[in-house]
Parts: C-alpha cells; sequence; structure tokens
C-alpha cells in the first residue's frame, strides 16, 4: 500500500462570510498524481489555497508527512515541502526571470542554497531552455506560456514533495500545453506528488492517476480517470 | 555671472542634493517594500542627530555615537512598524499613511520632552577644515555629506540587486502574494524595511547636524523635502531617488543665489511641484511602468 503524504479531513475554509470548503475529505499518496474537478466556483482552487495556507482553515485538519499544516502561514508551508502555482502565477514581473528563479529558493537555508542553486537553476533551464534564453528579461515580458514555465520553475526550485498546480494549461497554445504537461509528467517520474486543479480533464488525463469531483465545496466523488472522464462527458452539459 | 559663484552655488547644490538623496533613500526602502508613505521618516533624521548630539557631549567618541544612534533609531523605526503599522496591516494604504504621521508627532513630543526646544550643532566630522576651490568655499562637513551619500546609494545598490534579502525585499512590493508562496515573510521584511529606513535616517541626521543644526521641529520640513525629492525622480526607483535628490539640492541653491529676497525654498518647491504637475510619476518613470 502507498504511503500517505497528505490528508485533509472533514476541511472547511471561507472566503470572507462565504463558505468555500464545507467539509473537504481527500488523501495523495506519496508519488502520485491527482486530479481535482468541478465546476466554476465548486472549490477545487480553495483546496489548494487551503493546503498552502492562503486560505485559512476554519475547521477540520490538514495532514502533511505526519504533521498538521492547517494553522500554517504560507511561507511555513513552502519550507515543508509544498509549492503552489496559482492560476494567475504571481510572479515578479518587474524581475528578471533568473531573480525569481532565485527568489524560487528563498526558503532554502544559505549553505543549502550555496550548494543547489545552480544544480536546480540548470534542471529548471533543461525542461524549459527557454528560460534561459531570456534569463535577464522582465518576468513580466514573457508570453503567457513562457510565463507558465517560469511560475513551475520558480516552484521547482524549491525542491517540493508536493506541487499544487491551479489550471496550469489555462489560456495556453495546444503545443504549450503539450509541453507543460509532459513536464508535469516529468515530475511526477522524479517522484514528486501532484495536485493539479483543470477545468479539462481530457488534456490531463495520460498523467494523473485517481481524481476527485468536487461540487459546492465538497468532494463528491473520487475515481480513476477514466470513470472520471465518463463522468466529467455525462455531465458536461452542467459544467 | 562671476565664475566663482557658479561653482559655489554648484557645490552647495551638490551638498544639498546628496542630502535630499539620502532623506529619499528612506522613503524609498519602506516604499519600495510595504507600498507605505512613512511620514515620520523625517523624525527619525531628527533622533539621529539628537542622539549624536548627545552621545558625543557625554564623550563617547563620534564613530560609536553614529552607530548606537543608528541602532536606536533602527530600534525605533522596528517598534513603529511593529507597534502601530503591523496591527493596522489590513487597513487601507491612506490609513497607514496617517500612522506614520501620528507617529511623527509621537517621537517630536518625546524629543521635545528630552531635548527641550533648544537647537544644537555638533562640529564638521572631525573638525574637517573648509577648503577653498577657485574661489568656491566648500565647508569641512560637505565631503562627508556627499560620500556618506554615496556609500548608502552603493549599498543600496549592491542590496537590493544582489543579494537575496534584498530581491525579496522587492519581490514584497511586486507581488506580495507571490512573495509568500516562495516563503517570504511579508511581515519580517516590512519590519526590516523600517528599521533600514530608520536606520539611513539616522545616519542622515549625524550628517547634517553640523550644517544644519538640529532641533525637536525639524523632522516634518525635511520629511516634506525628502518626499518631494523623492516624487521628482521616481520613488520607486533608487536611480530616480538619486536624481530627484540632486536636481532639487541645484535648484534650490541656484534659487537661493539668484533671487536675493530670502523666498528660495519657496520657488524651489513651485518648481517642483510644477514638475511633477507635468511629469506626474516622476522624471525617471513613465505611466504603466515602475
Amino acid at each position: 500500500m502507498s504511503e500517505v503524504i497528505l490528508k485533509m479531513d472533514n476541511v472547511h475554509a471561507n472566503y470572507g462570510l462565504v463558505p468555500a470548503l464545507r467539509g473537504v475529505s481527500l488523501h495523495l499518496n506519496k508519488g502520485e498524481a491527482v486530479v481535482l474537478i468541478g465546476n466554476h466556483g465548486c472549490g477545487k482552487t480553495a483546496v489548494l489555497k487551503a493546503i498552502c495556507g492562503l486560505l485559512p482553515v476554519v475547521g477540520g485538519k490538514v495532514l502533511f508527512e505526519k504533521s498538521f499544516i492547517h494553522r500554517l502561514p504560507p511561507e511555513k508551508v513552502v519550507s515543508r515541502g509544498i509549492s503552489y502555482i496559482d492560476e494567475m502565477k504571481l510572479l515578479f514581473s518587474s524581475m528578471s526571470v533568473i531573480d525569481n528563479l532565485i527568489l524560487g529558493s528563498y526558503h532554502l537555508s544559505r549553505k543549502e542554497r550555496r550548494e543547489r542553486i545552480e544544480q536546480d537553476i540548470q534542471i529548471v533551464y533543461k525542461l524549459f531552455p527557454v528560460l534561459k534564453e531570456r534569463r535577464k528579461q522582465y518576468a513580466g515580458s514573457l508570453s503567457g506560456g513562457e510565463q507558465q514555465m517560469l511560475a513551475i520553475g520558480r516552484a521547482l526550485m524549491a525542491s517540493p514533495k508536493l506541487l499544487l498546480l491551479d489550471c496550469p494549461t489555462l489560456g495556453l497554445a495546444p503545443k504549450l500545453v503539450e509541453k507543460v504537461v509532459s513536464v508535469i509528467a516529468e515530475l511526477k517520474d522524479r517522484g514528486v506528488t501532484i495536485l493539479l486543479v483543470d477545468q479539462k480533464l481530457q488534456q490531463v488525463i495520460n498523467i494523473v492517476n485517481r481524481g476527485y469531483i468536487m461540487m459546492e465545496g465538497r468532494v463528491i466523488l473520487e475515481g480513476s480517470p477514466e470513470e472520471l472522464l465518463l463522468i466529467e462527458e455525462g455531465h458536461c452539459q452542467t459544467w | 555671472m562671476d565664475y566663482s559663484i557658479a561653482l559655489q552655488l554648484f557645490f552647495s547644490g551638490l551638498n544639498l542634493g546628496s542630502i535630499y538623496t539620502a532623506l529619499g533613500l528612506g522613503f524609498f526602502v519602506v516604499y519600495s517594500v510595504t507600498r507605505v508613505l512613512n511620514l515620520a521618516q523625517g523624525e527619525f533624521v531628527m533622533l539621529g542627530g539628537m542622539l549624536v548630539v548627545t552621545f558625543y557631549t557625554k564623550g563617547i567618541p563620534l564613530v560609536p555615537s553614529i552607530l548606537l544612534a543608528v541602532v536606536i533609531t533602527s530600534l525605533a523605526g522596528a517598534g513603529i512598524y511593529r507597534f502601530i503599522i503591523f496591527p493596522a496591516r489590513k487597513f487601507p494604504g491612506m490609513t497607514k499613511v496617517f500612522l506614520t504621521l501620528g507617529c511623527a508627532f509621537i517621537i517630536q513630543g518625546i524629543a521635545l520632552h528630552f531635548w527641550g526646544w533648544e537647537f544644537r550643532s555638533l562640529a564638521a566630522f572631525f573638525d574637517t577644515p573648509s577648503i577653498q576651490i577657485c574661489g568656491a568655499t566648500i565647508f569641512g562637513q560637505t565631503p562627508w555629506v556627499i560620500g556618506a551619500t554615496l556609500i548608502m546609494v552603493a549599498g543600496l545598490f549592491v542590496f537590493f540587486g544582489h543579494t537575496i534579502q534584498g530581491k525579496a525585499l522587492r519581490a514584497c512590493a511586486n507581488e506580495p502574494l507571490g512573495a509568500r508562496t516562495v516563503g517570504i515573510s511579508i511581515e519580517r521584511m516590512a519590519l526590516f524595511s523600517f528599521a533600514l529606513a530608520a536606520g539611513i535616517g539616522a545616519v542622515v541626521g549625524a550628517l547634517i547636524t553640523p550644517l544644519t543644526m538640529t532641533s525637536y521641529s525639524m523632522g516634518l520640513p525635511l520629511t516634506a523635502k525628502g518626499l518631494l525629492a523623492a516624487f521628482v525622480g521616481g520613488i520607486t526607483r533608487v536611480e530616480g531617488v538619486i536624481l530627484g535628490g540632486l536636481v532639487y539640492g541645484m535648484i534650490e541653491s541656484i534659487t537661493a543665489g539668484l533671487i536675493p529676497w530670502g523666498n528660495h525654498n519657496v520657488i524651489a518647491l513651485a518648481i517642483l511641484v510644477g514638475g511633477l504637475l507635468i511629469r506626474r510619476r516622476g522624471i525617471l518613470l513613465t505611466a504603466g511602468k515602475g
């Protein structure tokens, strides 16, 4: 049986006064890729934000590698090995590509950073050669696809054990979607656990192991990618 | 115009420009990180000057006096952030600006209580004598002002451009949420920026006391001048702050030299405000950038 790396137990969270999560329970096994699907506003992004600390958890528990993280601020969650990539990317637009990558390793100790930073940057450049070409350019001047690559690259600089991806293929051209999906697959092969939200299950079906369907702030179904695809196709008119 | 008078105005402008640049750096540091205009910055300058005079007159050598003043003023800056700005961190930006103004009056009141209303002064650092160049006089303190400003500017360039902590400070201003997702504590960075700005203010206070003297009430006029200098060049870029400071210093020096009836401050301010009306984001910044 696979080792559980993350467990959410009856998690409640609110956006202001509006409930976003109403008792979400799910788990992730080490090294697997899991997708969250559901209609707009069903709480998919809220799940990711509750895990990474951006959305305060008001009830329930989040367990990561045998320690509770639901009361930790985002900056502490990162140091536990969880990186979050927002739908809006949240890049430092007036800073260069290389500075964005360097800041991805911010939470590491000085010694760790000195030992690993060059090697980690080369790994990112190998995954996304275009970032090497654009390393001195402002992040804000990159195209949408390049910004997505930089967001993934920056998250990888933290050497995450768990990567949370919010709509990583949103708004990208088909070729770039292929590229991003292949990188996610490669990260999974390297042992990084992945939880991703995607509007189009079809795009990521080959790389995910399982998925959860959400509705109105709750997980309503868990299934294999094929099962989820059948359900999604059957209900696409309502989503 | 007589060559020596022109040279005198130039040196005077350079001296004033360095002071305004150094003043503007404090605003730049806090604004870059927190997007708050710290209206207590001038009080840090006053506090630094007062503390240096106090320590020096008690027999502590000049350099340790300055270092002590910097440490105490930095702690005051950190304290203002931690106990006044931090609890109001979720309030609108303008509320925080007014809170810093309130802090300015508190610091002023404390200074009046401890030091009274008298002006205090220091001799030029290490009793450096004035020098004559082609008929123009350079006061002994002027090289110290220019040199220290250059060192602070260079230090900030290196810090913000080449150290991970400096980059993290810039990242907080650029994309606070993104900064949190990479592990940067916004609160810690904001605290540091207030302490750093207060420390810079204390150095400026020590530098200008031999030239202008210091008193409990000098903070707010300095805040106004430093803020204007920073805005004229562009407060979000260190180059803008330098340019703004130098432009302000030169205009004030030239108007003081050419206009005999003593309204040079008003005229210099009017020129800068007029310039800001034409170029609202500062000389170096254009709409949509910076």
